[in-house]
């Protein structure tokens, strides 16, 4: 099976194909949002973020993700054509995902995003609409603009999910004593199996504090 | 932005990317030159053009190269190496199975038909070619190839074990015990509000501030006014890094300065959409 000079390949190469799949990436995405908004699961992005959405849900204040996300999803947009490289988590994961679902409901639109089939629809029109902005970005900016600190980004943001493990386990011991007590021991457990420390911490928070339910 | 660092001769053709953040660039010099690999020797994104300094010239992060049909057994034997660079021996770098170094590194280049040549500007010090049997590691199975290079075969592949993660992650979470999933979201909601503000624009600050004068002061005029206006400073630090390294690499120049011109645009746009001038209007 010799697919490397194919026709389909050809065309997932050419510029004509990136919003196209751009589309298909942002209708997933807005799909995800979706089933998270009836379901309360299937949201793709890091916790903290949806759990910024999932603040906006309770409380019907969605400023902190609507500024938050949709700025990033500028950003992101702004940088990608000039750097030559998208970043897919500010721009579709952060941006689209949770930015403009909040912008929406905050705006009081809520009905493509209660409809599985109106979701994909309006992630697929989000992401092709993106990617021909994004296109149109890089035709009139001049080419080799260099990286544009896009490695101090990726550092920074690397940086950043290190945080949350301990971040967690300050959270639990401030819910309750038994969560506190499983957010570090979790931590450490994961931590002594390198595997990583805000999942440890989350698991024994949730396996101690439901068990031992009593506020600290 | 590339230099032709060895002579041709029997086949075999290297390029070197020099400068920070070469890893960027790779796929555009091994596309222009139909290159058949390219090879990073800097697993950490760029932290290798750091080190570059006057006692250190010749830093490069990136060598792409290509070679004849006749030569193509040689290129699994090839070991790069450039002795003088400081990245070489980053244990990252020895644990790389593309790339082994061997303690030859610092010796003589054998012959294989090659010999460096003098860049202007990298210094004396130029990656040699060895031929090393024992170090195969630019073989890769045909197949797994084959697959990499066909975006069309990698997006199947990644449909399927897509459908099956998200399946499996969504009917775990339904399987989570309520009580369980009330403490999570008790616990995760103040770690992740802490984490938005003020974790996250710390850590974008802090590292836009090492990145140098210009890009610290960009990022702290836009982090500040970002956080004013859209309530968390990380999209102005991005902004402002962006703008602070394109001033930094390319002067004021026209496109830099369009740039700020759309950034401008836009936080005035936000911040009218978002109510602030009332705010300020309220000042007085």
């Amino acid at each position: 099976m010799n697919m490397k000079n194919s026709k389909i390949n050809a065309f997932l190469m050419s510029p004509a194909a990136f919003p196209l799949l751009l589309g298909v990436v942002a209708a997933s995405v807005v799909a995800g949002t979706h089933m998270f908004i009836t379901t309360g699961s299937g949201a793709f992005n890091d916790i903290y973020v949806v759990q910024m959405l999932q603040a906006g849900l309770d409380t019907g204040d969605y400023a902190a993700a609507a500024g938050f996300a949709a700025g990033f999803l500028i950003a992101r947009v702004l940088e990608g054509p000039l750097v030559g490289l998208l970043d897919l988590g500010g721009s579709i994961m952060t941006g689209v995902g949770i930015g403009i679902p909040a912008v929406m409901l905050a705006s009081g639109i809520r009905w493509p995003l209660e409809s599985f089939v109106a979701s994909l629809g309006l992630g697929l029109i989000i992401g092709v609409v993106l990617g021909c902005i994004i296109m149109l970005i890089r035709k009139l900016m001049p080419a080799g603009m260099g990286s544009l600190g896009t490695d101090v980004m990726m550092g920074a943001g690397n940086k950043t999910g290190q945080y949350l493990g301990p971040l967690i386990v300050l959270s639990a011991i401030g819910y309750s004593i038994p969560a506190g007590v499983g957010a570090f021991v979790g931590a450490a457990i994961s931590y002594w199996f390198k595997k990583p420390v805000a999942g440890g911490a989350i698991l024994g928070a949730m396996i101690l504090g439901a068990l031992i339910p009593l506020a600290g | 932005m590339r230099k032709r660092i060895m002579e041709e001769r029997k086949g075999p053709v290297l390029f070197v990317i020099p400068g920070m953040a070469a890893d960027m660039k790779v796929g555009d010099v091994m596309h222009k030159e139909n290159a058949s690999f390219g090879i990073s020797f800097c697993g950490s994104g760029g932290a290798g053009a750091h080190l570059a300094g006057p006692d250190r010239p010749g830093q490069f992060e990136i060598v792409a190269g290509h070679f004849d049909r006749t030569l193509r057994i040689r290129q699994r034997e090839l070991t790069l190496c450039n002795p003088n660079q400081g990245d070489v021996g980053h244990p990252a770098n020895r644990q790389a199975p593309q790339l082994r170094l061997p303690p030859q590194c610092g010796g003589r280049p054998a012959h294989v038909g090659l010999q460096p040549v003098p860049v202007p500007g990298a210094g004396p010090q130029h990656p040699r070619t060895l031929p090393q049997r024992r170090h195969a590691g630019l073989h890769r199975p045909k197949v797994v190839e084959e697959t990499l290079y066909s975006p069309a075969a990698m997006a199947a592949a990644g449909a399927i074990v897509g459908a099956v993660v998200l399946s499996v992650l969504n009917t775990v979470a339904a399987f989570i015990p309520q009580s369980m999933a009330v403490v999570a979201s008790q616990v995760l909601g103040p770690a992740s509000s802490l984490m938005m503000n003020p974790v996250m624009p710390v850590i974008f600050w802090l590292a836009a501030l090492d990145a140098g004068r210009i890009t610290g002061v960009w990022s702290t005029i836009l982090g500040g006014l970002a956080h004013m206006i859209m309530g968390n400073a990380v999209p102005g630090i991005v902004l402002g890094i962006l703008i602070g390294k394109s001033a930094e690499e390319h002067g004021y120049s026209k496109s830099t300065n369009t740039m700020i011109a759309i950034v401008a645009v836009l936080f005035i746009l936000i911040a009218y959409f978002r109510g602030f001038h009332t705010k300020l209007i309220a000042l007085f």
